[in-house]
């Protein structure tokens, strides 16, 4: 933030500030009173933080005394220039996967709920209306300084964990045998495992992004703590047990830690760990049988085509059906007909691929590509560690869910039901999916 | 700008770049095998996944089971099968159409002869907002083509298989349907009972691959083709192939063959069901020619010593062919409806009566087992006064002083008043002390009254017997409803004496209605006041004194047997336990029935009957309906010496058992044992051999009744076998209208194909 930044001084901004020496910014300490919080000792007085603490420290401004009228001037220049700071890249290419979602969502439910005498559009209107409120929610992010969503982790990171907890105790409701949702009024069900992607990428990067003075890379201390922060969540949702979920969460926790520049063991450690663990798991009988049949479904095709096969093998028929071109929106064989299980959720893409062709699914996976390509830059650029842990992470949760997801349609890895972000059906999923575009808006919108 | 760590090494900043760079690096290799892989399966493979995805195109084939038919005891087919060509619309299909389909409904509306708003309801899943009421929605499974039209004509049905590309959705396919040959002109529709679609929680219920097979079945819904669906249904075969897009099958994922069901032999006698569908007819009309309403009316027909029933007629009836196609909304309005005598309602099983005189066999074991002596005289006064109250002697008069047997044959009342009055005295009145002893009310339960006989078709009524204790149960029940009545009256009813009648009734239970009132007791000694009954249970009670105690549970069904004529099960009698009365009592009871046909009440209905040679035990009974006219009763066993057959008979509204019922019971003796005038001549009898079949009629693959091992005669008409499809044989000169139409043999395979798109 340069010292002429408009904002100063028009509204509450709060700065978290991390690394190297203190250094409060002097325009702004001429015009706001400053509360600095040590967020690690809890004390107003950054002179009582004990020295060898990392610098951490989080600035709240109050605006300064100004007329309103050149305030209400500010504002709207403000909110011009916020646009143009936006990626506007990202937020098309999320907003082009959305929509083509939604209209991919529509052919693959229109004719069921016509054959059942319901509204034929109405999980088309769901997937807008939760497109909707994504936006918004996403948009809600950008406009908070990620840094001090820094210093809100732990309460986030609190509500989600009793939401975990929920979704275990009796209210919780179990889908497809995993006890991973929450009801709500209305219809709606909340899963609470997609926000915990969320809060492990919030809480890793809050405490890999702290480091000594002079130290490029976080203490092994650092590293594990943040591993314990992380253990919460995949724990609970272990235990509803949602495999892909914690798969998910692995990779970002991975993939986090790699960028934090944690010593390379960490990385290959917890890689070994991750595979002697699912080795581990398939040799002790800890997964359930469905989530073992998946495994076997995906070694061997061909192995059981009326039973678990049939989800992928009727998938890749679709896919393989598309050509080109494809079939046509609304008229594909095998959407139409309704022969893809869960095609509006996990097997979205074979709508893709079998209606719109190669055509519609490249461009799905060039899109997917483009968000990733813009999030890794904006990783790179990042501000801080902070910010570029928080870019990491996203990055990573979309890499894998996007790849899983559109590679278990495809045939190259289990199924294990994963949505693929903006373009499956889901509540839950696409707020998930926008909070993220948020997060990396708020890290670009703050970067160098 | 500051750069984070700007006093951080550039080498630092580089290496913490090439992690990020690593990762650049694994996603864009991700992205590119996404991208490989989507290009090879839809350019490079294409061809083969083509080839796989255009095989689900058309992926089942059901071939529809034929169901069993339903034979008499001598194997003629009662219910059979034929084919019928029914239409189905897939509404997933509709709504692809660009107007919802709705020029090709209007069209095909046209071609059925209904309206298109018609079509639109039919295919309305039942218990939608605006769905018309059961049968007329479609309740079978919502993803599953809807059949709008079954049977329709053949000229209809070609001409929409002809043009089957203009009408997509549609389809015409050959379906096997119910069919009634009705031997000898047989009506049978309530034993017979009737099909209907599986509805979609039935389809639910079931596993996956049963779904697949089922999910446009019928199922039995009443009748013998409700209780016996499982013999009767068989399994539709599955084919699950794959088809591509030129038609040829490429490949057999699931092939079973289509198993028919068994046919059910019944030990219904189709001549002698026809000849009491005609006399149960003739006592309604007797009944109305003496200018008695006479609604409705039962008669059943059955053998003592097995409890199987030979002949059951309900009036009124309707053509079981109704149910065949989907029922229309008049026609089953028409069935329900109370005004036009709710014909669906089997009145030997659903209807309940109060039993009137023919109850006095259970008061007279009652009193025989209290102690009371069959030959002792009592007093038959034409009235009985209990505490200022005058009962009236209904069915009879006096007789002055007489034994029980002539008080039962002359069903005379006031004998039995004052045995249940002195009965009702010595179980402590009003107040009894510890358990009375409640003879009558027990006796009544042990003769099987109160609960159901167990006949093997469904929906049968218990009937209502009133003790001690039920009586104070009800009270406790009702008393709320009739202490406001009482209070308030009976404003809406007219005229106004039946109101006061009523607001009388009322406050006298609102009182004490919780008393077991002498009253009570004398009304119950004479089947009147709260008991109500079936007249198959009083049929069955009469059985049972007739067999020597063995309660039976009527039965219809007495085999399950193969296509192939395999006996697959028997269904043997089945006892319900013995009579709480003594041989001597049993005995006696048959001597006195039997008298009451030579000098009692039943002595004008067989005048002339040659009851030396064939004695017939009969008891009349009139049953007292409040504001209705009286129920004619009218039930037997003979020979009285040796019973083979028990027949009972109800006229409701009837007037008098003897006058109404007795000359349709005597006709119907005289069929069985082949009574013409004062001669017997057992080749006359409506059984060939003169007895129902004692062995299971031989039945050939296609379900035709053929001769029994030598047991029954072939009529001179039919010496050769049956030509395919072709007649029953029919013993006994009938005229040719009356043989029974032919059937279709087993569906073709291609008689039902149906794609799941």
């Amino acid at each position: 933030m340069s010292p002429t930044d408009p904002r100063i001084g028009q509204r509450d901004v709060t700065n978290v500030r991390i690394d190297g020496p203190t250094h409060v910014d002097s325009v702004a300490a001429r015009a706001a009173e400053q509360t600095i919080i040590d967020l690690r000792s809890g004390s107003d007085d950054p002179k009582l933080a004990p020295p060898n603490q990392p610098n951490v420290v989080v600035v709240t401004r109050r605006p300064a005394a100004s007329g309103r009228v050149s305030k209400f001037a500010d504002r709207v220049r403000t909110n011009a220039t916020d646009f143009r700071r936006y990626d506007v890249v990202l937020i098309g290419c999320a907003l082009a996967l959305s929509i083509i979602g939604a209209i991919l969502v529509w052919s693959a439910t229109r004719g069921r709920l016509l054959a059942s005498d319901s509204d034929p559009n109405n999980f088309l209107t769901r997937h807008l209306l939760n497109l909707v409120i994504g936006v918004v929610l996403g948009w809600l992010v950008t406009k908070v300084d990620y840094r001090t969503l820094r210093a809100y982790t732990p309460v986030v990171y609190g509500v989600v964990i009793t939401l975990l907890l929920v979704v275990l105790s009796p209210l919780g409701v179990t889908i497809n045998g995993a006890k991973a949702w929450i009801t709500l009024p209305a219809g709606f069900t909340l899963q609470p495992g997609e926000f915990a992607k969320i809060v492990v990428i919030l809480a890793m990067a809050m405490i890999l992004a702290e480091r000594d003075v002079g130290m490029d890379r976080p203490s092994d201390t650092d590293v594990r703590a943040s591993l314990v922060w992380a253990a919460g969540p995949v724990a609970l949702i272990m235990l509803q047990p949602d495999l892909g979920t914690v798969l998910v969460i692995g990779t970002i926790i991975i993939a986090i830690i790699a960028v934090s520049n944690a010593r390379a063991r960490w990385v290959v450690g917890l890689l070994g760990g991750a595979v002697a663990a699912a080795a581990l798991a398939i040799a002790l009988g800890v997964l359930d049988q469905y989530q073992l049949d998946r495994l076997l479904a995906f070694t061997d095709p061909e192995r059981d085509l009326q039973g678990i096969g049939y989800n992928t093998a009727q998938a890749r028929i679709a896919i393989g059906g598309g050509g080109l071109f494809g079939q046509g929106l609304f008229n594909g064989n095998q959407t139409q007909g309704a022969f893809v299980p869960y095609q509006q959720t996990d097997f979205v893409f074979s709508v893709a691929g079998e209606e719109l062709g190669l055509l519609g699914a490249t461009i799905i996976i060039g899109l997917v590509g483009v968000i990733l390509w813009r999030g890794i830059q904006i990783a790179r650029l990042a501000r801080d560690p902070f910010g570029r842990l928080v870019a990491t992470g996203v990055v990573a949760w979309f890499a894998f869910q996007a790849f899983e997801n559109i590679g278990m349609n495809l045939g190259i890895m289990p199924v294990t039901g994963v949505p693929l972000p903006f373009v499956s059906y889901g509540g839950t999923s696409m707020f998930a999916a926008w909070i993220g575009i948020g997060l990396l808006q708020s890290v670009h919108l703050r970067s160098r | 700008m500051n750069h984070d760590g700007a006093d951080a090494p550039v080498a630092r900043v580089r290496r913490r770049d090439a992690r990020i760079i690593v990762l650049q690096v694994l996603v864009i290799s991700l992205i590119g095998t996404l991208f490989l892989r989507v290009a090879w399966m839809q350019l490079g493979d294409s061809a083969q996944y083509r080839t796989a995805g255009t095989s689900n195109s058309v992926r089942e084939v059901i071939v529809p089971a034929q169901r069993g038919l339903i034979l008499d005891q001598a194997g003629r087919p009662m219910v059979a099968n034929r084919s019928g060509l029914s239409v189905t619309v897939d509404r997933a299909e509709l709504a692809r159409q660009g107007d919802d389909g709705k020029a090709v409904l209007t069209e095909l509306a046209n071609k059925l002869g209904t309206t298109y708003a018609a079509l639109v309801d039919r295919m309305k899943p039942c218990g939608t907002p605006g769905a018309p009421k059961q049968p007329l929605c479609w309740n079978g499974p919502r993803e599953r083509p809807v059949i709008v039209a079954e049977d329709v004509p053949q000229e209809v049905g070609l001409q929409l298989m002809e043009a089957e590309g203009a009408f997509r959705a549609v389809r015409t396919e050959l379906t096997p349907t119910r069919s009634y040959p009705k031997p000898y002109g047989i009506n049978f529709a309530h034993l017979a009972g009737y099909l209907g679609p599986m509805t979609s929680e039935e389809v639910a219920e079931l596993d996956e691959e049963d779904q697949v097979a089922l999910a446009n079945s019928s199922v039995g819904r009443s009748g013998l083709e409700q209780s016996y669906n499982d013999v009767l249904s068989g399994r539709p075969g599955v084919q699950q192939v794959s088809v591509s897009r030129s038609g040829k099958v490429t490949e057999t994922l699931r092939d079973e063959a289509a198993q028919a069901g068994d046919n059910l032999v019944t030990s219904v006698d189709a001549k002698l069901q026809a000849l009491v569908e005609r006399q149960l007819f003739e006592a309604l009309v007797r009944g109305r020619d003496q200018g008695k309403p006479s609604d409705s009316g039962t008669i059943i027909v059955s053998e003592v010593e097995t409890g199987r029933i030979l002949a059951m007629a309900s009036a009124p009836t309707y053509d079981p062919q109704v149910w065949v196609g989907g029922i229309k909304e008049s026609e089953y309005n028409t069935l329900t409806d109370p005004e036009k005598g709710n014909p669906l309602l089997n009145r030997a099983t659903q209807g309940t009566y109060a039993p009137a005189s023919t109850f006095k066999v259970v008061s007279t074991a009652a009193a025989i087992k209290a102690g009371y002596s069959p030959t002792n005289k009592y007093a038959c006064p034409a009235m009985y006064d209990v505490g200022g109250q005058l009962f009236r002697n209904y069915e009879s008069r006096a007789y002055g002083s007489i034994d029980f047997a002539k008080a039962l044959s002359v069903s005379c009342d006031t004998v039995y008043y004052k045995l249940a009055n002195e009965m009702w005295l010595k179980d402590g009145g009003l107040n009894p002390s510890g358990t009375p002893a409640e003879a009558m009310y027990n006796m009544a339960l042990a003769f099987g009254l109160g609960k159901k006989t167990g006949i093997d078709v469904p929906g049968e009524s218990a009937g209502r017997v009133v003790g001690r204790e039920q009586k104070k149960a009800e009270y406790e029940e009702r008393r709320e409803d009739f202490c406001k009545r009482a209070a308030d009256g009976y404003p809406e009813v007219k005229p106004k004496d039946r109101a006061d009648l009523l607001q009388a009734y009322a406050k006298d239970f609102c009182a004490e209605g919780d008393k077991y009132r002498a009253g009570d007791a004398l009304n119950f000694s004479i089947g009147q006041g709260d008991t109500v009954v079936t007249p198959l249970q009083v049929n069955s009670m009469y059985a049972a004194i007739a067999n020597g105690g063995e309660l039976l549970a009527p039965t219809v069904a007495k085999a399950a047997v193969t296509r192939e004529g395999e006996v697959r099960q028997e269904y043997a009698p089945r006892s319900l336990g013995r009579l709480d009365a003594s041989d001597s009592t049993l005995s006696f009871l048959r001597q006195a029935l039997a008298d009451t046909s030579v000098t009692g009440t039943a002595s004008g209905a067989f005048r002339g009957f040659p009851l030396a040679q064939i004695p017939v035990a009969s008891k009349t009974g009139t049953g007292e309906v409040v504001g209705k006219v009286s129920t004619s009763w009218f039930s037997s066993f003979a020979p009285a010496t040796k019973p083979k057959y028990a027949v009972t008979c109800m006229v409701s509204q009837g007037g008098t058992g003897a006058g109404t019922c007795g000359p349709s019971v005597r006709a119907i003796y005289e069929a069985l044992f082949g009574v013409s005038g004062a001669t017997v001549n057992p080749s006359k009898s409506v059984f060939v051999d003169g007895k129902p079949n004692a062995e299971l009629p031989t039945v050939t693959s296609d379900g035709i009744g053929k001769p029994g091992q030598g047991i029954q005669p072939v009529a001179p008409s039919v010496t050769t076998p049956p030509p395919a499809g072709g007649e029953a044989p029919v013993p006994g000169g009938l005229p040719p209208a009356e043989v029974p139409r032919g059937f279709v043999n087993s569906p073709s395979p291609s008689s039902s194909s149906r794609s799941s798109r």
